[in-house]
């Protein structure tokens, strides 16, 4: 920090810099020559160096406009449709992925019905001890349920 | 909103008196608290989650959180920067886990990129050698570790703070800030190690 750009944040922020937001409070306090009275000579030195070594550059004009702009989305969410998290994409891939299985069975169950029903009536009056259906005496005179016992 | 008002003491902080107008509906207080804060956090969730891209995506949820929830903020149960981090600390604890099921069923690379992405910053810059040990050794501290030193330096939060947000006691701070500061000396002494032993060396050789 030098002191153009203190003095730009202290209209910023105001004139008392321990009334700051971190890390511009930190830096101020650096910049200054004052001491952390919370922090122990070597561990404020290390303090310094890791927000130091955090430094990334931040566009906070953009950040607010972006912020402001989902704030004011989130208004009108019942006018649209949401926008899906990423961290929900993938749940919601495989719930559907798992409802497409079902749906595909029971479709396929639904269209193969008429099949379905003879072999489970079939397999009912089998269970039951009497014809199966559309298998009279006439047609088999042996045992019911011969050949299957 | 304006029960949040009245339970402000008179001499509130600003961050405290923003809170109050975002709960109230207002933009131009959200954008004032985002100009606060909008640089500390990115520093704090970009150095916690070794990524700049996440840390702007954690950011920008932490402000729509906040402008959801602003009327939740209770002053007398501490002070707004706190609540801030906490916010911030748990979108990040929830990022990084998200990116981890990611690297593991192989949808992300899983590196740290803010090391790689400054690296040649620090180049260009002649940034001190020191502020890229001081990085490569941040990102390879126990996750508690990073968070309660980053707290610290970046949020420039005290221990009580610091252990309110972890979820932890202020005995336990205390030993993962210890731990945290040990690790990144050590860092430092042995690469000033290495280069003295290299320096002798080159005066022999």
């Amino acid at each position: 920090m030098n002191r153009d750009e203190f003095e730009g944040l202290t209209r910023r922020f105001g004139d008392d810099a321990g009334r700051w937001p971190a890390p511009y409070r930190q830096e101020a306090r650096r910049f200054l020559g004052l001491e952390d009275p919370d922090a122990g000579a070597g561990d404020d030195d290390l303090d310094r160096l890791v927000l130091a070594s955090a430094h990334v550059p931040v566009d906070e004009s953009a950040l607010a406009r972006r912020v402001l702009a989902r704030a004011d989305a989130r208004r009108r969410i019942w006018f649209g449709p949401a926008r899906i998290e990423d961290r929900f994409v993938v749940p919601l891939a495989v719930a559907c992925l798992v409802l497409a299985f079902i749906g595909a069975g029971a479709l396929g169950y639904a269209a193969g019905e008429p099949d379905f029903r003879g072999t489970e009536d079939a397999l009912l009056a089998l269970a039951a001890g009497e014809a199966p259906v559309g298998l009279s005496e006439a047609d088999n005179p042996g045992e019911i349920g011969e050949g299957w016992l | 909103m304006r029960d949040m008002s009245e339970r402000l003491p008179p001499d509130a902080d600003e961050d405290s008196r923003l809170l109050a107008g975002i709960a109230a509906g207002e933009q131009a207080a959200l954008r004032r608290f985002v100009d606060r804060h909008g640089r500390g956090l990115t520093l704090f969730a970009a150095r916690y989650l070794g990524s700049v891209a996440d840390a702007e995506d954690a950011v920008q949820d932490v402000f729509v959180a906040v402008w959801k929830n602003a009327a939740r903020f209770d002053p007398a149960r501490g002070r707004a920067s706190t609540w801030l981090y906490r916010i911030a600390a748990n979108r990040c604890i929830d990022l990084r886990r998200w990116r981890r099921f990611r690297t593991f069923v192989g949808l992300d690379a899983g590196h740290d990129t803010v090391v790689a992405e400054t690296r040649g910053a620090d180049a260009a810059l002649g940034a001190r050698q020191e502020l890229s040990i001081v990085r490569d050794g941040i990102a390879g501290l126990p996750e508690r570790q990073r968070m309660a030193i980053l707290l610290r330096a970046v949020g420039d939060l005290d221990v009580p703070a610091i252990a309110g947000i972890m979820g932890t006691s202020a005995g336990s701070v205390e030993q993962l800030l210890v731990r945290a500061r040990r690790r990144l000396r050590e860092r430092l002494a042995e690469v000033d190690g290495k280069d003295t032993t290299k320096g002798q060396n080159d005066e022999q050789g």
